[in-house]
């Protein structure tokens, strides 16, 4: 970086960038967690997701059956 | 049975046994499969989401200086070599380019720090990917060089050599996958939000910058503020100024807001500086942009008044200037004002004049071979304040063209004051001698049109209109007019200018008068008596030309017991 004696600015600055990206992402979790709380939505979205793995993972093991059936 | 028919039932016994061997193989494989896909689908999810922090994570780090890459930080240094803003500087200062100060974070350093955040991003991207490559290809790494088809071949031998290799692949490499486009979608997101704020900042920023420096360029127009060098008479509405932090030696020469800073800029030296003339003013030392001189703190920010006195040698010209100081001061001071004298030099002058001039003593001459440094005078009255600079240039120094040519405060004079010794005209010389007054005083030495024609005929020749500027004549020792028989009448009658004129013209002084009349139409005339004590609303008192000059200027400042302007119904 060279210098050290920069202007107290830039690391207002600096550090004003990432307290508004973690608030955006902040604001993002808060939302998600607003909209799973309400109505079930995050158990369901949970719940769909896991039933959607294992039905993958189902669908795939029984591709192909053994002989025995 | 033949032994044909042995061989194909045998034969069709073996191949069903291989088609249920490879069968029974393939639904295994299926099996394993389906628990890979359901380990993709959970560490892809959990690899996207660590990504997203680290995403978050990194820029901070970076700007910390903890990155692995180091990122350009820009300096003041920077600036001055043209490295950084784009385009030169603008208006007065252009020459001197950009200032040894920081640049302001948005846009220029907002910039380099964007370009350090996506270098670092980068170089976590390939260092996770080696990384994950020494885990998936312990037998051997992939070649990444060579022909398509050598690169293929290499590989084949490398997968063939290890073949657990296959399974760290597809262990690793999906959820490093999703590490890293979380990563970089996080990375996108700084970005952008850098992007947009930035956007709206520098508008913010262009806004107020043109604001500011709107207002201070239409304040300090509308008080008339330059700044005069005592030493080299520039003239100047943009003053350069020192860094005010003890043992920097920083000059700004534009100290307005721009690439620099907005309300305040940082030297290189750290010091935090006002960023606009009018705050500028009142605390850091003006410097003279053509010859660096510094100037007194405040000068640039208020209306700065020359006052060019000419006229020949013992003429009455530096008497007249004590006389017209003191009796500003005394005056300004009955008003609640004040008159200060700004720098140490002048103060030593002026200290001597107010001494002599109270004291009646008379005025020492002065030196010849000095080219005059202005005395500031700052002259303070009802809030307002404006600057006095009084130029006293020897007698001799209006000999030639040569010498006056050296007074370069003439060319940009606004109201000059042309000393006028009537002693000096043949009338009143017989008059002084018949009643032996001759040593009583000094008059003035060699042709009186002659220092007033070294000065304007000097002008008019480099092309300056006289027309557009003023000139009052000061006839001095009024004193020793009012023992001559030929003045006695002009003093009784409180002299107007028109009849100073007049006078002038019936002691002899016709063809130098005719010559004023032709370059100045509106040339005022004032009779004044240096000697004496006398009050500022006294016709005679030396305020009269000072308050002149004033109006001519239109100072804010006026004396308030100046005498009246007398002037008869002729144009004069």
């Amino acid at each position: 970086m060279g210098r050290t004696d920069i202007p107290p600015s830039y690391g207002r600055f600096r550090n004003g960038w990432g307290v508004v990206h973690l608030s955006l992402l902040g604001f993002a979790l808060l939302a998600l967690i607003i909209w799973a709380a309400s109505n079930g939505n995050g158990a369901r979205l949970v719940s769909s997701w896991w039933a959607t793995s294992m039905r993958i993972q189902s669908v795939v093991f029984n591709l192909i059956p053994f002989p025995w059936g | 049975m033949d032994d044909g028919l042995w061989f194909l039932v045998v034969g069709a016994a073996i191949v069903v046994a291989a088609v249920f061997v490879v069968w029974i193989i393939l639904a295994l494989l299926m099996r394993f499969f389906s628990f890979l896909v359901f380990y993709w689908v959970v560490s892809l999810t959990a690899g996207a989401l660590v990504g997203l922090i680290s995403g978050v994570v990194l820029p901070w780090r970076v700007l910390r200086g903890r990155g692995s890459i180091p990122f350009r930080q820009l300096t003041p240094q920077d600036v001055v070599a043209g490295n950084v803003i784009l385009g030169g500087v603008r208006g007065q200062s252009r020459h001197y380019g950009w200032d040894l100060a920081w640049p302001t974070y948005m846009p220029y350093q907002a910039r380099e720090d964007s370009k350090a955040v996506v270098a670092e991003a980068k170089a976590h991207t390939e260092e996770s990917w080696a990384t994950a490559r020494q885990w998936m290809m312990h037998g051997g790494a992939l070649p990444l060089t060579g022909t398509l088809k050598a690169r293929a071949l290499a590989a084949g031998k490398v997968m063939a050599a290890s073949s657990p290799t296959i399974v760290a692949v597809a262990l690793v490499a999906p959820p490093v996958a999703a590490y890293l486009a979380g990563l970089w979608v996080s990375i996108v997101v700084w970005q952008g939000i850098m992007l947009v704020g930035g956007v709206v900042w520098v508008i913010i920023q262009k806004v107020v910058l043109a604001g500011l420096k709107t207002h201070d360029v239409l304040t300090r127009r509308q008080q008339r503020a330059s700044l005069k060098c005592t030493a080299c008479y520039a003239e100047t509405t943009l003053p350069s100024y020192h860094c005010d932090r003890p043992g920097c030696r920083v000059v700004h020469r534009q100290l307005l807001p721009g690439p620099l800073g907005l309300l305040t800029r940082v030297c290189d030296c750290g010091q935090a500086l006002p960023n606009t003339i009018g705050r500028a003013a009142a605390r850091l030392t003006p410097v003279c942009p053509s010859c660096n001189t510094a100037m007194a703190i405040g000068s640039g920010n208020r209306q700065t008044i020359h006052i060019p006195v000419i006229g020949a040698v013992a003429a009455g010209k530096t008497r007249f200037l004590g006389a017209a100081v003191v009796a500003l001061e005394t005056d300004l001071a009955v008003a609640g004002g004040g008159l200060e004298v700004l720098t140490p030099a002048g103060e030593v002058v002026i200290a001597e004049l107010r001494r002599m001039i109270t004291s009646h003593q008379h005025t020492r001459k002065t030196a010849a071979e000095i080219t005059p440094a202005g005395i500031p005078l700052l002259c303070r009255r009802d809030g307002d304040e404006v600057e006095l600079q009084v130029l006293d240039a020897a007698g001799e120094q209006f000999g030639t063209w040569d010498t006056t040519g050296e007074l370069r405060y003439l060319d940009s004079g606004t109201a000059y004051l042309f000393i006028l010794d009537p002693l000096a005209l043949p009338q009143l010389g017989h008059e002084m001698r018949a009643l032996g007054l001759s040593g009583e005083v000094l008059t003035a030495e060699g042709d009186q049109a002659a220092a007033y024609g070294s000065a304007f005929d000097r002008l008019r020749a480099e092309g300056i209109d006289l027309r557009r500027r003023t000139l009052a004549v000061v006839v001095t020792k009024a004193d020793m007019v009012a023992k001559l028989p030929s003045g006695r009448d002009l003093i009784s009658s409180a002299a107007a200018s028109d009849a100073i004129r007049d006078w002038l013209i019936e002691m002899g002084a016709d063809r130098l008068v005719e010559r004023i009349v032709r370059d100045f139409p509106k040339a005022r005339y004032f009779l004044v008596d240096s000697m004496g004590t006398r009050s500022g609303s006294d016709p005679l008192s030396p305020l009269g030309p000072l308050q002149w000059a004033l109006q001519i200027n239109k100072s804010k400042v006026s004396a308030a017991q100046a005498p009246a302007a007398k002037t008869s119904g002729k144009a004069g």
